[in-house]
C-alpha cells in the first residue's frame, strides 16, 4: 500500500489551528515560564531561525509568509513585530527593540520555525547526508560548498548580530551550527513542533535551575 | 489468509510495514477486527548492499517499546544541544570525529559520555534502548528484536531520523487503526465469535470430511468393490451428512476460514496496553543512553516473534477428524495461516480441490478408513515433536535434523523456505528454494548436498518432498508436501 501512509501526522498539522489558540495541545506548557525561562527560549528560537536563514536563506518574508499559512498573523503581523521578536533574544546587539517574550509568542516562532524547517527539510537532509559523508572520510566540514556556504554565513550573521559574535571562537560556532543543523531536521519532521518545545522547555526549566544555584 | 499489510511507511533509509490480519470476527463484531498485528523494520542502508540489510519483525509491543525508546532518545538529543546551546557555546566534541573509528572506541566514548562505567558495554542491554556513538552515529540494541542475541546496529543520523519519522507516524496513525486494544470490546467480540465461528468450523469441517471421506472411499470401492466395511461406513457418513443447502459453502476453502477463530484467545490478553500517550513527559534525567523507565514491563516476549508461515493444507490422507478434538491442532493452524503470501497462492492453486486435500493421496497408498483415522488420532497426539499433519515419520525426522542444526545467520531478512524431495532412501534428490532469500542463504540452511541421506529410508511410496521453514527466530517446521 503506497503513499498514502505517508501522509504527515494529522494532529501535528497547524495550518488549520484556529487564530490565536495555538494548539496547546501539542505544545503544552506545566505553568507560566519564568522571565529567565522565557529568555533562553528566545535566545534558541532566534538560533533556530538564523540557521534556517544561513542555509536556505529563509527571509523576513518567508518567515511572515510562514506565519500566515499557520493563520499566526495576530503574533505576528510585519516585520516590525517579528524583528521584535527576535530581537528579544538575550544575545542580541543592542537593546532599543528588545521586548518581553509570552509564551503564545513562543509557541509562534516554534510553529513558525518548523514549518520552514519542513518547507525546507530536502536541503536540510541533504546538508546531513553531506557532514556525514565528510566526517566518515574524515574531512572537515566546510570543503563541502553546501556546508561551507552555511557555515560561514551562520558564522556572518552570528558576529553581526550577536554581543558575544566576535569573541567566539570560530570552531565553537562551527560546532554550534552544525549541530543546529542536525537538530533542523528533526524539527522538519511532523512532530517537529512538539519535539522543539519540549526541548525549550526542558531546557530553560533547568537552565532556571542552573541560575537560581548560582545566584 | 496472509496477513494484510495495513501500513507501510517508507522513509529513505528504512520500511516500516504493520501487517495485521483481518479477523472473520468482523462479520460479528459489525467492524474490522484485527488480529495479529505485527510489524517489520528494514533498515534500508544505503551504504550497505541490499542483501545486508537488517531486518526485523515484532509484535505491537515490540513495536511500542521501539518507538518510545526512539522518542526519549531524539528528544534527549535535542535537549543536550540545547543545555550546550545555553551555557553559550559550550565547544561540542568534534564533528569531524563523529563517527566512531571502531566499536572499541565508540563504546569508551558511549560510556564516557554517560558515566555509566565500563560494565555497560560488556553486557548488551536487555530492554531495546539507543545510546550515542559519536555525534552522529546512534547504536541501537534490538534486544528483543535481535535476529541474534545482543545484536546492535549502527544509525547514522539520517536512519535515526527516518526511523523516529516512521514510528512517529505510525503511532500517529495507530489510534486510526482497527484494533483490539479495547479490553471491554473483547471481552465480548470472542464469545459471541466463538460460538459463530465454532458453528461454522463444525460444518465446514464436516462438509470437507465428508467430501474426502467420499473420495478416498470411492477409490477404496474401486480397488475393494465388494468391502463390507466400506459400505458401512457409507452408511454411516450418509446418516450424518447434512443437507447440502444447510452448508453451501462459495468454495470448500472457506469453511476453514472460520478456523482461526477458534483459536483466538480472550482478545485482548495478548495485547499492550492502551497506547502511550504521544506526549511523552520528557524527564530531565534521562540521558540518551538510558533506558527509559517507562517502558519497563513492556517487554516483549520472544513467544510472540515471529510466526513462519506453514502450510498445513498439505496432502495428508489422515486428514481433519483429528483436529476436530483437538483445538490446539487448530490453533496453530490459525498461526501457520497468519503469514505468508505463497499460504494463499498454494491454497488458491487447486481450487476445485476439497478442502485439506490440496493433493489427494495418490491410488498407490491405502485410502483412510474411519478406523484408520481413530488410529491416527489416538496416536499422533503421544508423540512430541510431531504434528497430526505429518504423514510419514519422515517429516519429524527432518524437523528434527534442522532444528538441531537451524542457526539464523545475523543479517536473515526472513523465513527461509525450501522443498526438498527425498528419494525412497531418505536422501536428497532436490532442494528447490521457495524465496529470493531462501537461495541467498542456502549455505546457512545446513541441507545435505544432494544424494547425501537426510532421512529414514520411506516405507511407502518413491520419494517424498518435504516443506521446510527455517523461521528468523530459530523456529523450524517441516511438513509433507507430498508422496509419490
Amino acid at each position: 500500500m503506497p503513499p498514502t501512509a505517508k501522509l504527515p501526522i494529522q494532529s501535528t498539522d497547524l495550518t488549520v489551528a484556529p487564530e490565536g489558540a495555538i494548539a496547546t495541545n501539542v505544545l503544552p506548557l506545566a505553568g507560566q515560564p519564568d522571565p529567565h525561562q522565557l529568555d533562553n527560549i528566545k535566545t534558541q528560537l532566534d538560533l533556530v531561525l538564523l540557521a534556517l536563514e544561513a542555509l536556505a536563506g529563509i527571509g523576513s518574508e518567508a518567515m511572515l509568509q510562514a506565519a500566515a499559512e499557520l493563520n499566526l498573523q495576530a503574533v505576528v503581523d510585519d516585520r516590525v513585530s517579528l524583528w521584535r521578536l527576535r530581537q528579544s533574544s538575550p544575545l542580541r546587539k543592542g537593546q532599543g527593540g528588545r521586548k518581553k517574550l509570552d509564551v503564545e509568542e513562543a509557541r509562534a516562532l516554534v510553529l513558525i520555525s518548523c514549518h520552514l524547517a519542513k518547507q525546507h527539510q530536502e536541503l536540510i537532509r541533504r546538508a546531513v547526508a553531506l557532514l556525514e559523508q565528510m566526517a566518515e572520510q574524515g574531512r572537515e566540514p566546510h570543503q563541502a560548498a553546501l556546508l561551507g556556504d552555511y557555515l560561514d554565513s551562520f558564522s556572518n550573521i552570528y558576529q553581526e548580530r550577536m554581543e558575544d559574535g566576535d569573541t567566539t571562537s570560530a570552531d565553537a560556532l562551527a560546532n554550534l551550527a552544525l549541530k543546529i543543523l542536525i537538530d533542523l531536521l528533526f524539527y522538519s519532521a511532523a512532530s517537529g513542533p512538539r519535539r522543539l518545545w519540549l526541548a525549550l522547555i526542558d531546557r530553560s526549566s533547568r537552565g532556571a535551575i542552573a541560575a537560581a544555584m548560582t545566584e | 489468509m496472509a496477513p494484510n499489510v495495513l501500513r507501510r511507511y517508507t522513509p529513505p533509509t528504512c520500511t516500516l510495514e504493520i501487517l495485521a490480519q483481518q479477523s472473520p470476527l468482523s462479520r460479528w463484531a459489525g467492524q474490522t477486527v484485527l488480529k495479529h498485528l505485527r510489524f517489520q523494520l528494514r533498515f534500508d542502508d544505503p551504504k550497505l548492499p541490499q542483501e545486508e540489510w537488517l531486518s526485523v519483525t515484532g509484535d505491537r509491543t515490540q513495536l511500542e517499546e521501539l518507538w518510545e525508546v526512539t522518542q526519549d532518545y531524539v528528544q534527549a538529543f535535542l535537549q543536550q544541544s540545547q543545555i550546550r546551546l545555553g551555557n553559550v557555546l559550550q565547544p561540542l566534541p568534534a564533528i569531524a570525529n563523529g563517527v566512531a573509528d571502531s566499536p572499541e572506541a565508540a563504546l569508551a566514548e558511549a560510556d564516557a559520555s554517560q558515566g555509566n562505567g565500563p560494565t555497560l558495554s560488556l553486557v548488551p542491554p536487555a530492554k531495546i534502548s539507543l545510546e550515542p556513538a559519536g555525534l552522529l552515529t546512534h547504536r541501537l540494541h534490538l534486544a528483543s528484536l535481535a535476529p541474534v542475541p545482543g545484536q546492535t546496529i549502527n544509525l547514522s543520523t539520517l536512519q535515526l531520523f527516518d526511523l523516529a519519522d516512521a514510528l512517529d507516524q505510525y503511532a500517529a496513525e495507530s489510534v486510526t487503526l482497527p484494533n483490539l486494544s479495547r479490553q471491554r470490546r473483547s471481552l465480548i467480540v470472542p464469545n459471541w465469535g466463538q460460538v459463530a465461528a465454532m458453528a461454522v468450523l463444525a460444518v465446514g469441517l464436516t462438509t470437507s470430511l465428508l467430501r474426502m471421506t467420499d473420495a478416498s472411499l470411492r477409490a477404496k470401492q474401486q480397488e475393494q468393490p465388494t468391502s463390507s466395511q466400506g459400505a458401512s461406513s457409507r452408511d454411516q457418513r450418509i446418516a450424518n451428512q447434512l443437507p447440502p443447502s444447510a452448508v453451501s459453502p462459495p468454495s470448500p476453502l472457506a469453511p476453514l476460514a472460520g478456523l482461526p477463530n477458534v483459536a483466538l484467545p480472550p482478545l485482548g490478553s495478548t495485547l499492550p496496553d492502551p497506547l502511550p500517550s504521544l506526549q511523552p513527559s520528557p524527564n530531565p534525567t534521562t540521558s540518551p543512553g538510558q533506558k527509559p523507565e517507562q517502558t519497563q514491563g513492556k517487554q516483549g516476549t520472544i513467544a510472540n516473534l515471529q510466526k513462519v508461515p506453514v502450510q498445513r493444507n498439505t496432502p495428508t490422507n489422515a486428514p481433519t477428524t483429528v483436529t476436530i478434538d483437538q483445538m490446539p491442532g487448530a490453533e496453530s493452524a490459525a498461526a501457520s495461516r497468519s503469514t505468508g503470501p505463497s499460504a494463499v497462492a498454494r491454497s488458491a492453486n487447486p481450487p476445485a480441490a476439497p478442502a485439506v486435500t490440496v493433493e489427494l493421496p495418490s491410488p498407490s497408498l491405502k485410502a483412510p478408513s474411519r478406523s484408520d483415522l481413530g488410529t491416527a488420532a489416538d496416536l499422533q497426539p503421544a508423540r512430541e515433536n510431531t504434528s497430526a499433519f505429518d504423514v510419514i515419520p519422515q517429516v519429524a525426522e527432518a524437523r528434527d535434523y534442522f532444528a538441531a542444526r537451524w542457526k539464523p545467520p545475523t543479517q536473515l531478512p526472513q523465513s527461509l523456505e525450501y522443498t526438498i524431495q527425498v528419494d525412497a532412501e531418505g536422501k536428497v534428490m532436490r532442494i528447490i528454494p521457495l524465496t529470493e532469500a531462501s537461495g541467498q542463504f542456502i549455505d546457512y540452511s545446513e541441507i545435505p548436498p544432494a544424494g547425501e541421506a537426510l532421512v529414514s529410508p520411506l516405507k511407502k511410496g518413491k520419494s517424498a518432498r518435504i516443506r521446510l521453514v527455517l523461521g528468523v527466530d530459530g523456529k523450524v517446521q517441516a511438513l509433507l508436501e507430498g508422496l509419490e
